[in-house]
């Protein structure tokens, strides 16, 4: 069942070149992007930065406003602001930074319960009974509640960061780099978290990371973005074995494998750079990076769909439809 | 031969909650050509082993209390004013931080060839140029007019690594230089580093949290961990056999190596000590899975197994260093 559909979203963002006047130039962040994400599952937006992949997160959870495009939560379509206050409770985020999204001068009982004040939720023993369960939910002791947040390590942090998302009982968590901050040793005790709960609780996940490794062990579904675009859409499996998009492609032989006797000392890696999202490429935006690259490429893409995957390449014109490659 | 030989070093850091021993007495050499790769969690202490080498420790909190750096069998910081910048350099992790924004990127290469070469400034242009040729960079003869805030992320990082090779020095020290970076750029400057490695003489400590990324750079690596080296290894052995638990541990966390069931990966318990409190015993102690009595009384000694060093108890009856 489709718990989120997202239809040509468009997020852009202003440039004035002037102080009063017309916007002139816009950085466009989110370009037309559409998925959907299925229920119980965890769905994974990878990119580099600059590819819209937080955009898409701090929209959903109506921090910005969406220029053009369906937000469809639960088969309703989300409209004005009064819906997103509404869908906040349904949906929540733990952010990349525990250190700067958590407030240095409350405590941490009354940052895990803030959501509930804001929310009108329960009495004051009801509030503190939620908040001593969410604690205990996230692998923390009690005696963490009257701590400030700088006596905390980053593993703990996120944990808190975690219960403040939990308290709400949200049925989509989205994950914004979670593991990006903390140390190695504690990178996997926070995943372990995260994976148990999905199970336990019966969570949906939007997991938006860089790093190819935890998305190929831990996701259902993966969305590759490129300078807000969608590259290709699939399965694990299908994305992490047989990549179709040459962005995909070039981003997966980027990632350093962990194994000294496989050093491939020639392997090609992507020239070129990011280009500036202010002025982006005209029709595929990987073209000017691409070795495929040919006269269609200046072209606006049309999403190509094969058994269940999508991709935005002209070199799949032929298969579409086709079933597979 | 021995291009930098570290023995017993030991630093402290005055604070106001107390001395924090950064550094705990550690021990090692780096041969000539080598790129020795330094992995540890933050609180490690391998940056510590990077400024101590470079004498930049931060004043006046930082200080070496007891051992000595040897560089080519001469005691090291008497003479490192004159070698750093030119026989000894480093890259650090953020460029932007270790550039001067307000200078053009071509006057600071040119600057670094004037101090440390003598050349004019002609000879110091076209040299600037060819080494960021060496780099990757696009166009350099219209790239050195600009200020470094017109360079993206990964350009800056090639333009560090070029200062730092300008001179050819003996020794380079890069402090998680891709740390900062996308993967696809970061792929880039690994190939940069990696053909360092076949066209210069120079020696490099690579420095990272990520072994993924020391298993693709490194020939030999030290496991650093609450300031002590826990093991030292050729890169192949250490990831075929890790001898250490924390090793052990490190390798089976990675997600790409997890042999776990389902989505769950291994998971070293615990937390990074507190090094302003440190464990008694072995370091790791807290956080080992193989505890005996003696991990919480003494601190293990070098054991050496095949052509690796350890230090754990574990490997009691090896020979010891």
């Amino acid at each position: 069942m489709k718990l989120l559909e997202v239809r040509n979203l468009k997020v852009f963002f202003p440039i004035k070149d002037k102080l009063f006047g017309k916007p002139d130039k816009f950085v466009k962040a989110v370009n037309d992007v559409s998925f959907h994400v299925e229920k119980g599952e965890i769905f994974s937006i990878v990119g580099e930065s600059g590819s819209g992949k937080s955009t898409i997160a701090f929209t959903l959870m109506g921090i910005y406003r969406k220029n053009n495009g369906d937000i469809v939560f639960n088969g309703k379509k989300i409209e004005n602001i009064g819906d997103f206050d509404l869908l906040r409770k349904r949906i929540q985020i733990v952010f990349q930074d525990p250190d700067s999204s958590l407030d240095p001068r409350k405590r941490v009982r009354d940052i895990i319960g803030e959501g509930l004040k804001i929310h009108k939720i329960g009495t004051k023993a009801e509030i503190n009974r939620k908040i001593e369960d969410v604690v205990e939910k996230v692998g923390l002791t009690q005696d963490i509640l009257k701590k400030y947040p700088h006596e905390l390590s980053g593993g703990q942090k996120q944990r808190v960061g975690i219960a403040r998302a939990l308290i709400l009982e949200p049925e989509l968590l989205i994950l914004d780099e979670p593991t990006a901050s903390l140390d190695v040793s504690i990178q996997a005790q926070i995943l372990n978290l995260l994976v148990e709960l999905q199970e336990r609780l019966g969570l949906t996940y939007i997991l938006i990371t860089h790093d190819l490794n935890l998305v190929k062990h831990i996701s259902d579904r993966i969305m590759v973005m490129y300078l807000g675009k969608v590259m290709e859409i699939g399965s694990t499996a299908q994305i992490m074995s047989g990549p179709l998009h040459p962005y995909t492609k070039a981003l997966l032989a980027s990632v350093p494998v962990p194994d000294p006797e496989k050093r491939n000392e020639d392997e090609e890696t992507l020239t070129g750079e990011i280009p500036s999202p202010l002025n982006p490429p005209e029709g595929c935006p990987f073209r000017p990076r691409c070795k495929y690259s040919m006269d269609d490429c200046w072209n606006e893409l049309e999403p190509i769909e094969m058994k269940e995957r999508i991709v935005f390449c002209h070199l799949y014109k032929e298969h579409e439809n086709s079933g597979g490659v | 031969m021995a291009l930098l030989e570290v023995k017993n070093l030991t630093v402290d850091f005055h604070i106001p909650e107390g001395i924090l021993r950064a550094l705990d007495g550690i021990n090692f050499t780096l041969r000539e050509g080598e790129v020795l790769g330094i992995v540890g969690e933050s609180g490690s202490g391998k940056s510590t082993t990077a400024l101590a080498i470079m004498n930049l420790l931060p004043t006046p909190s930082g200080k070496i209390k007891k051992g000595e750096i040897f560089f080519k069998d001469e005691p090291l910081l008497a003479n490192i004013d004159k070698l750093r910048g030119k026989e000894i350099t480093m890259v650090f992790q953020n460029p932007l931080n270790s550039l001067n924004p307000s200078l053009k990127i071509g006057q600071q290469l040119i600057e670094v060839l004037q101090e440390h070469m003598g050349m004019n400034e002609k000879e110091a242009l076209l040299e600037s140029i060819e080494t960021l040729k060496m780099m990757g960079i696009p166009a350099p003869e219209t790239m050195i007019d600009r200020y470094p805030f017109e360079f993206s992320g990964g350009m800056r990082q090639r333009v560090m690594i070029a200062m730092a090779m300008l001179c050819k020095p003996q020794l380079l020290i890069a402090d998680e230089p891709t740390t900062a970076l996308d993967v696809t750029i970061q792929a880039q400057i690994l190939r940069i580093f990696k053909n360092l490695r076949k066209s210069t003489r120079t020696s490099i400590i690579f420095i990272s949290h990520d072994l993924s990324v020391i298993a693709q750079i490194a020939d030999r690596v030290l496991i650093m961990y609450a300031g002590k080296i826990l093991e030292t290894s050729e890169v192949k052995n250490l990831f075929k056999n890790p001898l250490h638990p924390y090793t052990q541990g490190l390798l089976k966390s990675i997600p790409a190596f997890s042999k776990t069931e389902g989505k769950k990966l291994y998971s070293i318990p615990g937390n990074v000590p507190n090094l302003l409190d440190p464990p008694s015993g072995c370091v790791f102690h807290p956080r080992c899975p193989y505890i005996k009595e003696i991990c919480k009384k003494a601190a293990p000694p070098l054991f050496k197994v095949g052509n690796s060093n350890v230090s754990c108890w574990l490997y009691k009856g090896a020979d010891e260093l």
